[in-house]
């Protein structure tokens, strides 16, 4: 079963300690824009933490010509074999969340790869919004574009029906 | 060489003649006897400003600081903006969270120091290095959360983060803020109007860069400490669930909470302006600013009646005492209406709410007419007139041309009866505190350096419990012991203003950790005892600031309404703060500072034994 960090998107407050923690533990600095979960704010008030849901049926596996993400099946996530990526980001393309991206420093793409099922991410969440899940089906249900999960959470959060019509939101 | 914690660049950007130039933030600043944030702001502005400038000529900076602990794993992580208020004509520090601060320090700046004017409106885009003064005549006359949506759109951005100021701003309210992440405000003493002197609409910021640390696992171990501390406090609990709006209900019970212009304390209804109500009615998420654990904010969205639709993060307990209950109004939905506009618009709550109390006393009184409020009917309690005048205040329509001057301003025009109900000090609007029922923070707010102000010292939970700091027992409405609180809060309030930390944490995190963190993240070595005394440091070198301004003695006055008039009503009914009991205060508060007592000046020896010998006025 494929093993992911999922995301509360209605807990997430937005503080963005994950950010800091994940690239401490991967990067050994404070440095957000490294960080394999990242937090995007969308209005009105709303913060989406996108962070890659490891696919069975993954987009940037496949597209990837040099075969360098491939599924680690001890824990069942994806992982990016840092001697065969070159860095030519047709996966970062081809991803539906922006989860996967090429390391400025390194030159070869970078992930979410759950610090060996550790995720210190989720231990730091103050909000609840993280966890590490084992999910019985295929993941890629979950990957979408941080603007899409934004629009669906005004959607369900902000909207007013008032008689037949909708309410016009006032922000 | 500095060892971590800091960006290490400090930006300075003269509109007047669109030069850029980078400085290293060591050489510019003492950083061991500054600090950060409000340190490195005093500083600045001690050297950089002529007495008496005016503080919409070009020449008053505008400075946007953060501190060796912003962007850090350290709850609560802040910054402030410096200039001299258009408010006051004092030193003024606004704070405000959100994400800007954090953003900068990954960009790779510790301070961006705004000098000049531009003749078009632009705004400033810091991306790394990239380093660019836009034009924004397209964006000049929009409002906070479509210029923010704007910019980011232009520049194809989701993680830029943007301040930037609104109409108010625009038109020089003098009590217009500065807006960051949409739903965040440096608030108060009209810093936004500064940067609408400068015709700066905004300053955009993305940052790719890192933060190391001196201590990295000493460092961890410090603000994760710091972090379950708060989340196993009670009182932080309660914050974490309902915000600052929780306070309302205890104020009004306390006989603290303004209502109708300061008349009353204790407001009938303030029940349905609570918590349980708006987490009931209104609120939909927690939310936080950037580190922090406690989410004290609350996004909430009016679901019925007039104001359906209406989207907002709040509604906080200034906004709800001073828009609230300080108007007479006890409609919540119109209160997070009228919110939303400041927020959009750029204004000051608690400035914004004083101010139309303030029009709507002076109405019920016949000191104004409706021919003088365009026709408005300014009574108290009602939310049309609320939401009419925060439209006037931003435009400078009718009255509200008056108005967006704040109350001192006003009531100097409007003559006698109007200044005895002008609620405010040395220019600044008195908060969602009325200090005839907590005297210390009378003291606190007549010693406040950036006038009447509730976030420098808020003696207020010592008197309600009646025990002092050091456990000796006091009684309420005395004011024993009140100078030696109220300094000691300034003193470590100050000295959290250079980190920049949070207001709502340090009570929990304590000085010790505060060291600790800085320590750790710096590599400065500073005792509990000198991270003190660097609040010292700071709040003299600010005093001095405002010394050489003019300011002594005699302006560390309180509205003559708590000197004169007791409270009629509620668990304080009786109760006054006399012009006796304030002198008293203030005689003990200025030995205690080793300031001279008859003029409130820091002596020489006092400013030599800080390290501040370069303040020393001739």
């Amino acid at each position: 079963m494929p093993r992911m960090v999922m995301v509360d998107y209605k807990a997430c407050t937005g503080c963005r300690i994950c950010e800091m923690v994940c690239s401490l533990k991967n990067e050994g600095a404070i440095a957000p824009s490294l960080s394999r979960i990242r937090v995007y704010a969308y209005p009105p008030g709303l913060d989406i933490p996108t962070v890659c849901v490891q696919c069975i049926k993954a987009a940037c596996a496949e597209v990837c010509p040099q075969k360098a993400i491939t599924r680690n099946n001890e824990l069942d996530i994806l992982t990016v074999d840092r001697e065969l990526c070159t860095g030519c980001g047709i996966c970062v393309k081809a991803c539906p969340s922006e989860a996967i991206r090429v390391h400025p420093e390194k030159g070869t793409a970078f992930k979410c790869e759950l610090c060996n099922g550790e995720a210190p991410c989720v231990e730091a969440c103050p909000a609840d919004a993280l966890s590490v899940y084992s999910v019985p089906f295929d993941t890629r249900v979950f990957a979408k574009p941080s603007e899409k999960v934004a629009d669906e959470l005004k959607e369900s959060l902000l909207a007013i029906p008032e008689g037949k019509g909708r309410t016009r939101l006032k922000c | 060489m500095l060892k971590g914690g800091y960006a290490g660049k400090v930006l300075e950007v003269n509109l007047t003649t669109e030069k850029i130039r980078e400085i290293s933030t060591e050489e510019f600043f003492d950083v061991e006897r500054f600090v950060g944030g409000k340190g490195f702001g005093a500083a600045i502005m001690w050297r950089k400003l002529h007495a008496g400038t005016e503080p919409f000529a070009p020449e008053n900076p505008l400075i946007f600081l953060t501190g060796p602990l912003t962007g850090t794993l350290c709850p609560g992580s802040r910054m402030c903006i410096v200039t001299k208020s258009p408010l006051t004509g004092t030193f003024c520090d606004s704070h405000v969270g959100g994400h800007f601060g954090a953003e900068m320090k990954y960009a790779g700046y510790d301070a961006i120091i705004i000098l000049g004017k531009s003749e078009k409106p632009v705004y400033l885009l810091v991306n790394d290095e990239d380093l660019d003064v836009r034009n924004a005549e397209n964006l000049w006359g929009l409002d906070v959360f479509e210029t923010e949506e704007r910019i980011r759109r232009e520049n194809t951005e989701q993680a830029l983060r943007v301040a930037c100021i609104g109409p108010a701003g625009e038109n020089l309210v003098r009590f217009a803020c500065i807006c960051v992440d949409r739903y965040r405000q440096a608030g108060r003493g009209g810093t936004g109007a500064v940067m609408g002197s400068k015709k700066l609409k905004a300053v955009a910021v993305r940052g790719s860069g890192k933060i190391r640390l001196y201590d990295t696992e000493a460092f961890v171990e410090t603000a994760t400490k710091a972090r379950n501390a708060l989340l196993r406090n009670e009182t932080i609990r309660a914050r974490k669930r309902w915000g600052t709006a929780r306070t309302i209900t205890l104020t009004s019970d306390q006989d603290l909470l303004p209502t109708r212009n300061f008349q009353e304390a204790t407001f009938e209804e303030a029940d349905s302006l609570s918590a349980e109500v708006l987490e009931k009615k209104f609120w939909i998420k927690h939310r936080a600013c950037h580190s922090c654990p406690v989410n004290c904010g609350k996004l909430g969205v009016v679901r019925t009646g007039a104001y359906a639709g209406t989207v907002v993060e709040g509604v906080e307990y200034e906004t709800l005492a001073l828009m609230g209950a300080n108007c007479g109004i006890a409609d919540y939905e119109a209160v997070a209406y009228a919110n939303m506009l400041c927020d959009k618009y750029g204004l000051d709550t608690i400035s914004t709410g004083n101010v139309i109390a303030f029009t709507m006393e002076c109405y019920e009184k016949g000191i104004l007419t409706k021919e003088d409020t365009s026709g408005v009917e300014c009574r108290f309690g009602s939310s049309k007139a609320l939401i009419e005048l925060v439209k006037h205040i931003t435009f400078r329509e009718g009255i509200g041309n008056q108005l967006a001057e704040g109350v001192k301003r006003l009531a100097e025009k409007l003559g006698e009866k109007a200044e005895k109900i002008a609620l405010q000090v040395k220019g600044l609007e008195t908060p969602g505190y009325d200090p005839r029922s907590s005297p210390g923070l009378g003291l606190a707010y007549a010693t406040a350096d950036r006038g009447g102000c509730h976030t420098r010292a808020w003696p207020t939970s010592y008197e309600m419990s009646g025990k002092a700091p050091d456990g000796t027992v006091i009684d309420r409405f005395s004011t024993v012991k009140r100078a030696e609180i109220v300094k000691a809060q300034q003193d470590y309030g100050a000295a959290v203003d250079c980190l920049v930390g949070c207001w709502f944490v340090r009570g929990t995190v304590g000085k010790e950790l505060y060291a600790q963190m800085l320590n750790a993240a710096t590599g400065i070595e500073m005792t509990v005892e000198e991270f003190t005394r660097l609040g010292e440091r700071v709040w003299n070198l600010v005093r001095m600031f405002n010394v050489r301004e003019g300011f002594t003695r005699k302006d560390d006055v309180l509205p003559q309404r708590f000197l004169n008039e007791p409270l009629p009503s509620g668990v304080a009914k009786g109760q006054r703060l006399t012009k006796q009991q304030l002198e008293q205060m203030l005689d003990e508060y200025f030995t205690l500072r080793g300031w001279d007592k008859n003029t409130g000046v820091p002596t020489k020896e006092k400013l030599k034994e800080l390290g501040l010998e370069f303040a020393v006025l001739q």
